[in-house]
C-alpha cells in the first residue's frame, strides 16, 4: 500500500480511516469465521489488528512525501530484488482526487528517481 | 533493467459509500493510469462481500480496453478453481483478442468457504484443481484441437476459439503468500505474484532462498520464463528475467 503526498502530515491524514479501513475489511475476511481463504501454512498473527501507527511502524505501507516513498520503496526493492511492483492506491473510502495526486506524485516524483535493484541483475539470470 | 510500476484495484467499499461510487472512483484511477505512465492496472476478483466488488475483472478490463490504448490489463487475480477452465480460458481469450494482446493473468485459489460451496467447487482440492487447471487452459489456447483427461474435467477433440494473440499465450502469475504456493508456482514453472498482507521484508528472504533451493531448477526443466517470489507490505510484485522476455511488453502479434 503507497500513498504519496506533499508532504508527510497530508499523507497521513488521508490515508489513516481508508487504511484501517482496508485492515478491518481484510481481518473479516481472512478470519475463521468467514471460512477465511488463508493457507493453513500462513501464519494467522500477522492478521491482528493493530493501530495505523503501529502498521506503519511494521513497515506493512508506504505513505509520505515523494522522498520517504522513493527511499522505502528503494530499499524495499533492494532486499527483494523485484523489478516489478503493483501500488495499492484506491484505498476504500480515500477521496478520488487524493488517490489521484497520491498516483499523479508517484509518477512524476517517485518512479523516475528510482533505480532497478542491483539484486535484480541475479533474479534474472 | 528498468523498473515496471502497476496499480492494483482491489474495488473495496467504504460503509459509507455506495457500490456505484466504488466503481466511478476506481474507473476513474484506471483510466488515469495509462496517461500517468504506469504500465498496467490489475483487478481482483471477489464475491460475496465489501471487500472487493468486482467478481468479474475481465468484464471490467474489457471496458478499459475500450478506453485505453496501451495500458496493460491484469487479472489480479482470477480465482481458478470457482471457475470451468474452459470457460475462463475463454473468456480471457477475447479480452487477449478485443485489447490487441495486452492481457495478463494472475491465478490464485483465494475465496471463502461460501465462494466455493456457490460455485460447486472444493476449496480442499483448489491448489490442485489450480494446477489441472492452468494446465487445461494452456491446452486451450494453443489454437489447435486437443483431448485432456484431468482428475477434475476433460475434453475431447476440443478446440478452443478465437486463440489469445500473445504467444504463446497471455503471460500467467501465480498468487503466492505461501511457502507452499511458491513451490506450485515453481511445479508449474510461473512466476509468482506475492501479496501484501505480509511486512516488509519479513518473508520475502525465506521464500527467496526456496526459490533459490527448488523454483529455479523447476522452472527451468519447465522451459519456462522465471520464477520469483517474495512478499511485500506495499506491493503485488514479481519479476521475470527480461532476457527470456521482454518484461513490459509480451510478444504481439505482428
Amino acid at each position: 500500500m503507497v500513498h504519496v503526498a506533499p508532504d508527510r502530515d497530508a499523507a497521513l491524514r488521508a490515508t489513516e480511516p481508508p487504511f484501517m479501513s482496508y485492515q478491518r475489511k481484510m481481518a473479516v475476511l481472512r478470519s475463521d469465521a468467514t471460512g477465511g481463504n488463508v493457507p493453513n501454512s500462513f501464519d494467522r498473527s500477522l492478521l491482528r489488528l493493530r493501530s495505523f501507527h503501529e502498521y506503519l511502524a511494521d513497515g506493512w505501507a508506504l505513505i509520505g512525501s515523494p522522498g520517504e516513498v522513493r527511499d522505502g520503496l528503494q530499499q524495499y526493492l533492494e532486499a527483494t530484488g523485484y523489478q516489478r511492483v503493483l501500488l495499492l492506491m484506491a484505498l476504500p473510502g480515500i477521496e478520488t482526487k487524493l488517490a489521484l495526486r497520491s498516483m499523479r506524485m508517484f509518477a512524476e516524483d517517485v518512479a523516475p528517481a528510482m533505480a532497478a535493484p542491483a539484486a535484480a541483475t541475479r533474479t534474472a539470470e | 533493467m528498468t523498473l515496471h510500476f502497476g496499480l492494483f484495484f482491489l474495488m473495496q467499499r467504504d460503509e459509507r459509500w455506495s457500490e456505484q461510487a466504488v466503481y466511478d472512483s476506481d474507473v476513474e484511477q484506471m483510466l488515469a493510469a495509462e496517461s500517468l505512465g504506469y504500465d498496467s492496472v490489475w483487478i481482483a476478483e471477489h464475491h460475496f462481500n465489501d471487500y472487493g466488488l468486482c467478481p468479474a475483472p475481465q468484464v471490467l478490463a474489457a471496458f478499459l480496453a475500450a478506453r485505453t490504448r496501451t495500458l496493460r490489463l491484469g487479472m489480479g487475480v482470477s480465482l481458478l478453481p470457482l471457475h470451468h477452465p474452459v470457460d475462463l480460458a475463454e473468456q480471457l481469450a477475447v479480452l487477449d483478442v478485443a485489447s490487441g494482446g495486452r492481457l495478463d493473468v494472475g491465478i490464485g485459489r483465494g475465496g471463502t468457504l461460501q465462494d466455493y460451496q456457490t460455485f460447486r467447487s472444493e476449496r480442499a482440492d483448489a491448489r490442485l484443481r489450480i494446477e489441472e487447471g492452468i494446465a487445461l487452459m494452456q491446452q486451450c489456447w494453443t489454437g489447435a484441437p486437443f483431448d485432456f483427461g484431468g482428475q477434475f474435467h476433460s475434453a475431447e477433440r476440443l478446440h478452443v476459439r478465437p486463440r489469445p494473440v500473445q504467444r504463446p499465450h497471455p503471460p500467467l502469475f501465480i498468487a503466492a503468500n505461501s511457502e507452499d504456493s511458491v513451490l506450485s508456482a515453481a511445479r508449474l514453472g510461473l512466476p509468482t505474484l506475492s501479496s501484501f498482507f505480509v511486512p516488509v521484508p519479513s518473508c520475502s528472504g525465506a521464500v527467496r532462498s526456496i526459490v533459490r533451493r527448488r523454483g529455479r531448477p523447476a522452472a527451468r526443466r519447465r522451459r519456462s520464463t522465471s520464477s520469483s517470489a517474495g512478499a511485500a507490505a506495499c506491493a503485488w510484485c514479481t519479476s521475470r528475467p527480461t532476457a527470456t522476455r521482454p518484461c513490459a511488453r509480451p510478444s504481439r502479434p505482428s
